[in-house]
């Protein structure tokens, strides 16, 4: 009996560092890549009208900020998994 | 549950893999990505080549870092210090491998997005390339941070 309480703790601590792991890896995709599109329509945006390269920076990191929200709502998860779990 | 050194030894070897072939594929689209636009923009301005060239260069360092998160990782796992026998380290291996695997795939494709878009800027204007260069590097950065959070995830699981 006590054998099997201490096998189902483990089997569930296992399946939340795998998850922690699939978690933060999966989550990590969507951010670089959308963050990296809107840098290289800013590099762009630089090119066509560069006296307005601060605007046009301010204007990037604003919308990077908040893609990047999606991979820190990843990192917490992960974390949560592996020590809180 | 007792779990047998082979199986920590399989645990790691596949997670190895996982790590460093799926780290692999967004590196590589994004420097391949970055290129052609390179060429695109050489085949336009050829007098500028030497401008897009070096931009090409520097941002291609810069996405190609997470393969190379993803190679640091794949060599801890195969010749680090061998971790602890049991079935939640087995499983932490593993979550290791698909962590700094996937997380490798979106930084590398953004940053060759950013990288390749420079590029087309310096053929267009070649006086702002410091600006151009700025912006992108900046962009690259942030960018670069979600590879980051996922390289720390995946130190974590494989001390676990």
């Amino acid at each position: 009996m006590i054998e099997d309480a201490l096998l189902v703790k483990e089997l569930v601590k296992a399946a939340a560092v795998l998850g922690a792991g699939i978690c933060m890896g999966f989550g990590a995709i969507g951010p670089g890549i959308g963050e990296g599109f809107a840098a290289g329509k800013a590099c762009e945006g630089v090119a066509r009208e560069p006296e307005n390269a601060n605007l046009i920076t301010r204007t990037m990191l604003i919308g990077q900020a908040v893609s990047e929200s999606t991979g820190i709502y990843s990192l917490v998860i992960a974390l949560l998994m592996l020590f809180v779990i | 549950m007792q779990i047998d050194e082979s199986v920590m030894k399989m645990a790691t070897f596949f997670a190895a893999a996982l790590s460093m072939g799926i780290g692999a594929i967004g590196s590589a689209y994004g420097l391949g990505y970055a290129s052609s636009k390179a060429c695109e923009a050489i085949a336009r301005q050829p007098q500028e080549s030497g401008k897009i060239i070096k931009m090409m260069l520097i941002g291609q360092a810069a996405s190609g870092t997470p393969s190379i998160f993803s190679l640091l990782i794949s060599f801890l796992l195969l010749f680090g210090p061998a971790p602890k026998q049991g079935l939640v380290q087995v499983f932490a291996i593993l979550g290791a491998g698909i962590c700094m695997g996937a997380g490798a795939v979106g930084p590398g494709i953004g940053a060759g997005f950013a990288n390749a878009e420079a590029c087309d800027g310096v053929a267009r204007m070649p006086d702002s390339e410091t600006t151009l260069l700025r912006v992108m590097l900046m962009g690259q950065a942030v960018s670069q941070s979600t590879s980051i959070y996922a390289l720390v995830i995946a130190f974590l699981l494989t001390i676990v």
